[in-house]
């Protein structure tokens, strides 16, 4: 068959198989890892009645019928979190998934496809700092094993959220705590910003421009400690978020919180987020019961997630999430 | 007027930005975590010609503007300008080649291309999304992928050096993406 015919009558582009066969390897070998460690592989529903409430995230939804004229809403996760943390929760001990999860609205191709695949684990009694020992361990075996371009040596260089801000922008993150003052900084370097924005916009305005382009020259950076103003369900200490995340050549691979645990903190930021998240193009209906789940459980639990297509891609050298999948979003839409 | 979210704005799109008229030359989602979604822009301006780069909010409201597109023929280059003509009124139009200094890899002399006007002045090229280029030489292997050594590196009759399997061989004509220089299939 001529390859012109094969794409007809196929769809989307030729198969590359070696990527195909590599990959496949790619994802057994990260169960293999986690099944070493003792973590329980688990399966969570994809297909889901409600959401955390994260504004920051779009969301796919679509419609159940239980008859023809009786129906109910549900969406497509943006992330296995809510129904892993029920199963840290009800006492699962320590559980790993790779699963498939949804985000809307992103842009194609590169970093992004709207069906993607995501690794996520749960490991009890540690903090965010330790979880760090787990990821470094878990890239070095993949790369090891599958005798990635890359090598890495670890420990994976760490830098605080406070001291990159400081290195690329010359200022303190303590002192500038509020609106105004953080405002300043962002007009001072030619940054954009309207008088009702938040602190937390602002300073992402300025972290976009100045700091996260500036960490592409790093194969492996942590950046870690993020304010905490910036509302996450990382637990919190001293002004700080006990949350990190992982760049590779400047590519957000993955990101990792002690996971906060109190009823009281987890409602207040539940109902703040509900509210901001008015303002998505998608609405969904809130979980109703997360902040409470916790209520019983004592000990740390901390989680990471991470981009399974992005890692693939910069193991290898690809340019491209598209490049690494059979059927990517822009080959098939 | 025409108002927007940052969130749809695509590349190749014209907009009202701190009241100039700006073309989007390139556009990526980024969401840093958590927290809010922003837009990633590089904006050329259409008077000056100056490129800047800014980050948005997706939920921001842009003004979309509109601007004309016409076909003509192009000519040649020189350092400083891309040269066409328009093939009804044999009138010529200066480019210049700065911030476009990526569109002499899908230039060929004697084609036709759309050619976009702000206020009367032509301001940018409209590339189609793939073209076809003749391969003039295959010689030059360069290592691949490291997953597939299937793979190799040939120059087109533009100069641009593409990454094709190694079935190509000099004279053949493949089909590239503009947007990326990525090859996307034979056309013998």
């Amino acid at each position: 068959m001529k390859r012109k015919e094969k794409m007809h009558k196929f769809g989307g582009g030729i198969i590359d198989f070696e990527i195909l066969k590599k990959r496949a390897e790619f994802l057994q070998l990260t169960r293999r890892f986690f099944i070493e460690q003792g973590y329980l592989e688990v399966e969570t529903p994809i297909l889901s009645p409600y959401l955390i409430p994260e504004p920051s995230l779009e969301i796919f939804k679509t419609t159940f019928y239980i008859r023809s004229e009786q129906s109910l809403e549900c969406y497509l996760i943006p992330s296995p979190e809510l129904w892993m943390k029920r199963l840290i929760a009800q006492g699962a001990g320590n559980i790993f998934q790779v699963t498939k999860a949804f985000r809307n609205c992103e842009s194609l191709g590169k970093l992004h496809n709207p069906e993607f695949t995501l690794l996520e684990w749960y490991t009890e009694g540690h903090d965010y700092q330790e979880e760090i020992v787990v990821l470094e361990r878990l890239i070095l075996f993949l790369s090891e094993k599958m005798h990635a371009e890359t090598v890495f040596s670890t420990p994976f260089r760490r830098i605080s959220m406070h001291e990159a801000f400081h290195t690329h922008t010359g200022v303190d993150l303590d002192e500038v705590a509020d609106e105004e003052s953080i405002r300043k900084v962002a007009r001072h370097r030619g940054i954009n910003v309207n008088e009702d924005e938040s602190w937390e916009e602002t300073f992402h305005k300025i972290f976009l421009t100045l700091v996260e382009p500036a960490l592409a020259k790093e194969k492996t950076i942590i950046l870690y400690d993020y304010p905490e103003k910036i509302p996450t369900f990382a637990r919190t200490r001293e002004g700080y978020s006990e949350r990190w995340e992982l760049y590779m050549h400047g590519v957000e691979i993955a990101n990792c919180y002690t996971e906060e645990m109190s009823k009281q903190k987890l409602k207040h930021l539940f109902e703040a987020e509900a509210q901001r998240k008015k303002r998505c193009a998608v609405q969904h209906t809130i979980d109703p019961s997360l902040p409470d789940i916790f209520s019983d459980y004592s000990g740390d639990c901390a989680g990471v997630a991470l981009g399974m297509d992005r890692l693939f891609m910069v193991l290898f050298g690809f340019q491209s999430v598209e490049r690494v999948l059979p059927f990517s979003f822009s080959k098939i839409f | 007027m025409c108002m927007i979210k940052a969130g749809q704005i695509s590349k190749g799109m014209s907009l009202r930005f701190k009241g100039d008229p700006y073309i989007v030359m390139e556009r990526e989602f980024v969401n840093p975590g958590k927290g809010s979604a922003f837009v990633r822009l590089k904006l050329k301006n259409l008077i000056s010609g100056a490129v800047i780069k800014e980050t948005i909010k997706s939920q921001d409201q842009v003004e979309d503007i509109l601007v004309e597109t016409k076909e003509a023929q192009y000519l040649y280059s020189d350092s400083e300008s891309y040269h066409f003509m328009d093939n009804s009124t044999f009138e010529q139009y200066a480019i210049p080649v700065e911030g476009l200094e990526v569109m002499k890899n899908y230039l060929k002399e004697g084609e036709t291309y759309q050619l976009i006007f702000w206020e009367d002045h032509p301001i940018d090229i409209k590339l189609p999304f793939k073209i076809v280029l003749s391969v003039t030489n295959a010689e030059h292997a360069v290592k691949g992928d490291t997953v597939s050594n299937i793979t190799k590196s040939v120059v087109t009759e533009t100069g641009l050096e593409v990454k094709v399997p190694i079935f190509i061989k000099e004279g053949d004509r493949i089909l590239v993406k503009t947007e990326t220089g990525e090859y996307v299939e034979r056309v013998n």
